[in-house]
Order: structure tokens, then sequence, then C-alpha cells
């Protein structure tokens, strides 16, 4: 429906300059399941669970392969019969913290990327390790789900360059680790 | 009985969310989602200027050589651009990619491909130096168009443009290409703006009386402001963020540029039918 300019600008206006809601310093946003995650990524393929830990040597090689920092030893990874992987993992920038489902083919190529969850903070806590702390080791089943769920923010652009660094990482993983698995 | 699938994934170099609404099942949600992202990848592969491979990229290396075909998308978002720049007297450029590029915003893909088009005296052109016939582009000489932000908003309108097929008039669809948003039913809806001073973790809560908004704003940038002013050749330096609201995604993206860099904004603004919102540091609101 098309609004005139005058009434929008009464509507806009006479919101009060806006609804200032002050909140949590920390938010985050759920997208897919990792049950819809596999499907969208593999489809109805069935998906084996692995368990793997990454030993020290390993950490070394793939930090210094992918110019990225290692924090979880255990890898959350699940294989199809094709040598194929669907990978959960985290992502931790500046101020975000994100859950991702990846999917690698049998030769180490990305075939989808997904966000599960995305948390952000500004405040203070960010820089604390107590708080980053909470998210080291986090299989999926312990990811943490907040309540608040703030959806419909338009802000500047916020760069992904995150989930490249963590994508680089885990096909650096495929190459020292999973292939061989 | 209505059901909802969220989405996200990284693609525009940014976080690429669709929300969908609509009495379908979980599956007919997904096909739905798929054919949404896949129109944002194709925007992506014909406007990325990271890719080499891109329409952009191949525009960008040879149109000062001869002219060269354009794609339908490619033609929309240059003619958006064109009629922007015109209206401002070059306040809007897309021609900017050379300051980006020299202040570390945008790779040097010259270099990339070995070649020896440009170095480091051309003297790149501007938007005067845009010709664009029927489908085909020409520069007068060298430029480097970026097209990262009205790009951004294309590709939302494109996705948006998925779901006007007659039996997805009910699905009710959000997508917010990192900030670029719009939805197919915005009547009642509300939009949150975020605060630029980022440390105060709020946000303002807005109505969302056009069906698309985008945001312009220094806060995430590690380094420079990503407003570069075609005139001084460099960063803007303004610690606002300022939202427009307007009818399509494209234009509001585009609007956030003139919104900073011209005298008339208002007046552009009013032509378009789009509202500007800016934001200061101590979360101050005005409006034009």
């Amino acid at each position: 429906m098309a609004m005139n300019r005058r009434n929008f600008g009464k509507v806009v206006c006479g919101a009060g300059a806006g609804v200032f809601l002050p909140i949590n310093s920390l938010h985050a946003e759920t997208f897919l399941t990792i049950p819809q995650a596999m499907k969208v990524i593999w489809g109805d393929i069935y998906l084996r669970p692995v368990t793997a830990f990454l030993t020290e040597e390993q950490v070394e090689s793939i930090e210094a392969a992918s110019d990225t920092h290692v924090r979880n030893l255990e890898l959350n990874l699940w294989k199809t019969e094709n040598n194929d992987w669907f990978i959960v993992d985290q992502v931790i920038g500046k101020h975000e913290n994100i859950d991702i489902a990846v999917g690698l083919d049998h030769n180490g190529q990305v075939v989808g990327i997904e966000v599960l969850t995305y948390r952000e903070s500004y405040g203070d806590e960010v820089r604390h390790p107590k708080w980053r702390a909470q998210f080291h080791g986090r299989g999926p089943e312990k990811i943490l789900r907040l309540d608040e769920d703030i959806k419909n923010i338009s802000g500047a652009t916020l760069s992904c360059r995150h989930i490249t660094d963590g994508i680089n990482r885990l096909t650096h993983t495929w190459h020292q680790v999973l292939r061989h698995l | 009985m209505a059901n909802q699938l969220r989405r996200c994934r990284p693609l525009l170099g940014t976080y690429v969310e669709v929300s969908l609404n609509a009495d379908l099942s979980d599956d007919k949600l997904l096909d739905i989602s798929k054919a949404v992202y896949q129109a944002i990848e194709s925007v992506e592969k014909c406007m990325s200027f990271h890719n080499t491979s891109s329409e952009l990229s191949y525009i960008n290396m040879n149109a000062h050589k001869q002219a060269v075909r354009i794609s339908n998308d490619m033609k929309s978002v240059l003619a958006q651009s064109m009629e922007l720049s015109q209206m401002t007297q070059g306040a809007f450029d897309p021609c900017v990619a050379p300051t980006m590029i020299r202040q570390g915003m945008l790779p040097n893909n010259g270099n990339k491909l070995g070649s020896k088009i440009w170095d480091k005296k051309t003297k790149f052109g501007s938007w005067h130096d845009i010709q664009i016939e029927d489908d085909q582009i020409y520069f007068r000489r060298p430029v480097l168009l970026d097209l990262g932000g009205i790009g951004k908003g294309f590709a939302v309108d494109k996705a948006i443009a998925t779901l006007n097929s007659e039996n997805l008039i009910d699905v009710k669809a959000t997508i917010n290409a990192g900030g670029d948003l719009r939805m197919t039913h915005p009547v009642d809806q509300v939009v949150r703006l975020r605060h630029p001073n980022l440390t105060s973790s709020s946000h303002f809560q807005f109505p969302m009386h056009r069906a698309a908004v985008a945001t312009s704003a220094g806060y995430f940038s590690e380094f420079s402001h990503p407003i570069i002013s075609p005139t001084a050749n460099k960063s803007i330096q303004d610690s606002r963020s300022v939202s427009v609201f307007a009818s399509t995604c494209m234009q509001a993206d585009a609007l956030t540029k003139v919104a900073f860099l011209s005298r008339d904004a208002a007046t552009i603004l009013e032509s378009f039918d789009a509202r500007a919102v800016y934001i200061d540091c101590e979360g101050n609101i005005s409006e034009c």
C-alpha cells in the first residue's frame, strides 16, 4: 500500500523517534536446525556420526597451514558412504560467535555452508576469557541457545570474513585428518 | 497451519538471511528458500568485484577497449546508478573502486590477472565516461566500477521477485542481506536499527512503512568509512548511521549514499518517495 510522504512522516515521528530498546548485551538468532542443514546440504543421503579428536600435532599443522586458531579439539562429524562430510563447527570473531554447518565432498571441496546460530555481543563481556570459554568444546547438543530473538535488524554491512577463515581451517582439517578417517 | 523457516548463508560478503512464513510444509519452504538463494547467487556471480570471472570484472577490464554486451540484471543496476549520478551531479558515483583499492577495501584484481591494463599512472574516469546504449556499455577511458552496495540491494529485490508467482502470494518473506532488508508484507511490521555506538548494544525500533530499508554507517569498518566521496577521492568521516526506507532495496541502498553525500538529499529522496533516518552516536534521531 503506497503511503504519501506526509502520512509517513507523521507515523515515523509519532513513534517517538523510535522505541529505544536497551537489551542484554548478548543477542542471538537461530536458523536451520542440524537435521535441516543436513537435508539442505546432503538431501536424504544417510550420514553416519563419526567421533574424532585432534592431536596436538594435527592442531599445530592445521594452524600453520590455514593461519587460523584451532579452538576445539573435538570435531562434530558425519560421513556419507561416499566419504563426503557434514561438519558442525564454530567460528569466533571479534564480536560474533557463530555455529555453522559445512558440507565437504570426498575431494575436500565445499558444497554448502549454513549458519545455524548467530550470536553477537558488544558489551565488555566479549573481552573476558571466561565468556569466551563457555563456547569451547561444545558439541551440537550443548550449543548455547538464548531466548533473546531479535529479528529484522538493519545495520551497516557486517563482513562474513570470519566464516571464510573458518572454512579455510576446515578444508585444511579435511586435508590433514578427515580424508584419512 | 502457519509454518516458519529461517535460513542464513554467507553470500555477497555478508550474512544473507531468509525468513519465510506460510501455511506450507517444511520441504516446500526449503524449496522456496533454495530459489531465493539461487537468485542471490546469480547476482553475486554477475556483480562481484572480488570474482575475476564476474561480468563486472569483464566490463572493468574491457569496456574501455571495446563496447561490451551487458546482461539485463547489469543493465538494471547501471541504469539506476546513472540516474542517481545525474540527479546528484556525481555525488553518487559507482566509479570509486580505484580509491577503495588504494584504501585496501577492494582487491587489486588488475595485479591478479597479470594485466597491464592499468598501473599507478592510470587516470581512472568517473560516471561521465560511461556510455550505455541498448545492451552495450563502453568507457571513454579506463573506469573501475564497484556495485557492492547497489548490487546487494538489487540481489534482495531479485530474490523477493522469486515469490511473485500466484501460488506463493501468501508466503510472508523477509530477506536481509547484511542490513539491506525487504519484506513481501511490510504492513504492521517493524525493523530495528542499530545504535551507531555499538557498545550500547541497543536498537531503535521503527515501523516498516516501505517494503525495503538499507543502512550505511562506519561502525563495522575497521579502518576507513565504507562510503567514498567521489569528489574528495577518499572515505568520508561521519559517525552517524543513515537508514533509508524505499520501495525497492536497490533504491534504499543507493539512496543511503545520496543521504550522506548529496546536499540535495531531501529532494532526491522525496522524488523516490523514500525517507531517511539519521542516528548519531548519542542516539539522537533526525529524518528527511
